[in-house]
C-alpha cells in the first residue's frame, strides 16, 4: 500500500515541479522577500521588524496561492485527460490514489516553503537579526495551515472543475480565517449584551454559529505570526494546534476518499 | 477455469440534458478461457469500451456480476494478473517514456532491478529504445500506442485487455502490433482485444463475440463462424485486348474497366480457368487473383440488417 501511494506522490510531485507556474510564484515570493528591504527603509526604525513581517507573510500568502493553483487541478485533471482509467485499471484501492495525490501536493509545498524559507532566513542572518525559535515555529505552523488548505483543495479537486475547486478553497480559506472572529461573536451573544437580555433566540443563533465554527477550518489556530514577529507571548498549545490540523486534515482527506471511491469514471 | 466470466452484465448511463436511460450493456453473458485470444467486436457505440471499463472497475454496473480468474471482479488483487491498454490512451504527456513504465511498475509493485530490465527489454521489443527519454508530449498517435502497450504487459500479466490496440494506425503500425500480439498470444497470455475492424479478428482471434447495442448477438470459433467456402474471385488484370475485356466481361458478375486495367469478379471456380487461358492468349498480365471467403465483415453487416 505504501509503495503505491508513494509512486503516485513522487509523480504527483514530479508533474506538480514540471509546472511553470509553480516557478512563477516562487519567483514573486523571492521577489517580495527581497522588495522588503526597500520596504523597511522607507519606514523609520521599524526595518526588523518590517523584514520578518512581509517575509512570513510571502511565505504564507504564496504557499497558499501554491497549494491552491497546483491543488485544485489536482485529481480534475487526471479525469480530464482520462489518464485515471491507467491507474484505476492498476491493483490498488482509490483511497490510496487520493492519499498519494494529496502526499505528493505536500511535498512540493515543503520543498517551495523550505525553499522561501531558506532565502527569508538567509535575509535575517545577513542584515544581522535575531532568528529566535519562535520565528521556525510560525513557519511549521504554516505548513500545516498548508496542509490543511491542501487537503481542501484535494477534496474539492476529487468531485468538481479547477476554477469551482478554486473559488470553493479560497472561500473556506477566508471563512477559515474568519471562525476565530465568528466563535468570539457567539460567545459574546451568549453572555453579554448592551441593553436586552439574552433570549432564546439568540442562544440558538450564538449555537449554530458556533457548529458551523466546528466544520470550518479554523486557520487562525495556525497563525503565530503576529506574536513570533513581536515578540507577544503565545497562550495557545501549538501541540493541541497541530493535532487539531492533523485531525482536520484526516477527516477531509477521508471524505474525499469516500466521494472518489464511489466515482463512474465515463 | 475461465479467465473472465460474466454474468447478465448491464449498464445504463443517463442522458445529460434529457434523463433518459442509455442502455450501453444489456444483460451480457460472456466467458473467455485460459490462454484464448478472444475479440470483442461491434460496431462504433455497441457497448464495449464500457464492458471493458466495468471489468476494470472504472464502471459500477446496474446490475449483473463478473469474476476475473474466478474471483469478484471487484476484489483489486485480480488486477495484479490484468494489463490494459485503454481506447486512445493517454499518458501524463510531462513523462518521458521510460519514466511512464518505470511508474506504471511500481504501481504493480515491482522491484526496482528487474523493473529496469524488463523496461529496457520492452522498449526495444515495441521499437522505442530512440524515444525513451522523450517526453510523451513529443510522441505520436502510433508511438503512445505502443507504449501503451508495453506499460499494459511489463508486469506479465496472464490476462492483457486490449481496447481498439489497432486502431488509428498507419499498415505497418498495425503488423508491428498485431506481431507483438502474437508474441504474447505464444508467451501463453489470454488476450481480450475489442475491435470494429473485422480483418484484424480475422487474423488474430481463436474466438470473437459480436456486440451490437448493447446485446450479445453471436459468439462462436472463429473457424464456425468464417465457412472455408470460397464465394468469389477477384481478379486484376492488364493490357488485355478489346476482345479479350468482352470476353472476361461475359463470364463475370461484376466488370470495372479502367482502360488499360480491368477488375472483374467471377463466381464459377470452372470459369477461372477459362479467364486465365484468355488472359494467357491475350499475351495480356495478371496482377491479382484472390480467392474471397465469407468474411467476418458480412456476417456482421448481417447481424447489423437483422436486428
Ligand atoms: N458517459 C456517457 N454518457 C452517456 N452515454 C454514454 C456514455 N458513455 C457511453 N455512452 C453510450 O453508451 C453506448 C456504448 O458506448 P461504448 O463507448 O461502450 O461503445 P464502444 O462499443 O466502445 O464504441 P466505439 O467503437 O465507438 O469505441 C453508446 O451508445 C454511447 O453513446
Ligand atoms: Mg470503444
Amino acid at each position: 500500500m505504501l509503495g503505491r501511494i508513494l509512486a503516485i506522490a513522487t509523480n504527483t510531485f514530479r508533474e506538480a515541479i514540471r509546472n511553470k507556474i509553480l516557478y512563477i510564484l516562487l519567483a514573486f515570493a523571492m521577489v517580495l522577500i527581497i522588495f522588503s528591504i526597500v520596504m523597511s527603509a522607507l519606514s523609520i526604525g521599524q526595518d526588523e521588524k518590517i523584514i520578518k513581517d512581509v517575509g512570513l507573510f510571502a511565505i504564507t500568502f504564496f504557499g497558499v496561492l501554491i497549494a491552491i493553483m497546483v491543488g485544485i487541478g489536482l485529481i480534475y485533471n487526471e479525469l480530464d485527460k482520462r489518464t485515471i482509467y491507467v491507474i484505476v485499471s492498476k491493483p490498488l484501492h482509490r483511497y490510496e490514489f487520493v492519499l498519494g495525490k494529496f502526499f505528493g501536493l505536500v511535498m512540493t509545498i515543503l520543498v517551495n516553503v523550505g525553499i522561501m524559507s531558506a532565502v527569508y532566513l538567509a535575509l535575517l542572518a545577513v542584515k544581522g537579526y535575531s532568528i529566535p525559535f519562535v520565528l521556525i515555529e510560525a513557519i511549521l505552523m504554516t505548513v500545516m495551515e498548508l496542509v490543511v488548505v491542501t487537503a481542501l483543495a484535494t477534496l474539492f479537486s476529487s468531485f468538481s472543475t479547477p476554477i469551482l475547486s478554486a473559488v470553493y478553497t479560497f472561500m473556506l480559506y477566508i471563512a477559515g480565517k474568519l471562525t476565530d472572529d465568528l466563535i468570539r461573536f457567539a460567545s459574546q451573544m451568549m453572555t453579554e449584551k448592551a441593553y436586552d437580555p439574552v433570549t432564546v433566540a439568540d442562544k440558538l443563533m450564538a449555537k449554530t454559529a458556533i457548529s458551523i465554527s466546528w466544520i470550518l477550518p479554523q486557520l487562525e489556530k495556525f497563525n503565530i505570526r503576529n506574536q513570533a514577529v513581536n515578540g507577544i507571548p503565545i497562550t495557545d498549545s501549538l501541540m493541541m494546534n497541530t493535532l487539531y490540523g492533523l485531525l482536520y486534515t484526516g477527516c477531509i482527506l477521508f471524505i474525499a476518499s469516500v466521494c472518489f471511491s464511489k466515482r463512474n469514471f465515463k | 477455469m475461465d479467465v473472465i466470466r460474466i454474468e447478465g452484465l448491464s449498464k445504463y448511463y443517463r442522458h445529460q440534458l434529457t434523463g433518459r436511460k442509455i442502455h450501453a450493456l444489456e444483460g451480457l453473458n460472456l466467458n473467455v478461457g485460459q490462454g484464448e485470444t478472444f475479440g470483442f467486436l461491434g460496431p462504433n457505440g455497441a457497448g464495449k469500451t464500457t464492458t471493458i471499463k466495468l471489468l476494470l472497475g472504472l464502471l459500477f454496473p446496474s446490475s449483473g456480476k463478473a469474476w476475473l480468474f474466478d474471483k469478484p471482479y471487484t476484489d483489486i488483487r485480480v488486477k495484479q494478473d490484468i494489463g490494459f491498454l485503454p481506447e486512445n490512451p493517454y499518458f501524463y504527456d510531462y513523462l518521458k517514456g521510460e519514466e511512464i513504465l518505470y511508474f506504471i511498475g511500481k504501481l504493480y509493485g515491482m522491484n526496482s532491478v528487474d523493473l529496469k530490465k524488463r523496461i529496457d527489454y520492452l522498449l526495444e521489443n515495441v521499437g522505442l529504445s530512440q524515444a525513451r527519454h522523450l517526453p510523451l508530449h513529443k510522441y505520436s498517435k502510433g508511438m503512445l500506442q505502443r507504449i501503451g502497450l508495453a506499460q499494459a504487459v511489463i508486469h506479465k500479466p496472464k490476462l492483457v485487455i486490449l481496447d481498439e490496440p489497432l486502431t488509428g494506425l498507419d499498415p505497418i503500425g498495425r503488423k508491428e502490433i498485431r506481431d507483438f500480439i502474437f508474441t504474447l498470444k505464444d508467451e501463453g497470455s489470454t488476450i481480450f482485444f475489442s475491435t470494429h475492424i473485422l480483418s484484424d479478428a480475422e487474423m488474430i482471434c481463436d474466438r470473437v463475440a459480436i456486440l451490437m447495442k448493447g446485446k450479445l448477438a453471436k459468439t462462436g470459433k472463429m473457424t464456425e463462424l468464417l465457412s472455408p467456402k470460397v464465394k468469389t474471385y477477384e481478379i486484376v488484370a492488364a493490357n488485355l485486348t478489346e476482345e479479350g475485356k468482352r470476353a472476361l466481361k461475359q463470364v463475370s458478375t461484376r466488370f470495372v474497366d479502367e482502360g488499360t486495367q480491368v477488375a472483374a469478379s467471377i463466381e464459377d471456380e470452372s470459369k477461372v480457368q477459362t479467364v486465365m487461358e484468355l488472359i494467357q492468349k491475350d499475351k495480356a498480365r495478371l496482377i491479382s487473383l484472390i480467392p474471397q471467403r465469407e468474411s467476418l465483415e458480412e456476417i456482421f453487416i448481417q447481424e447489423v440488417k437483422g436486428k
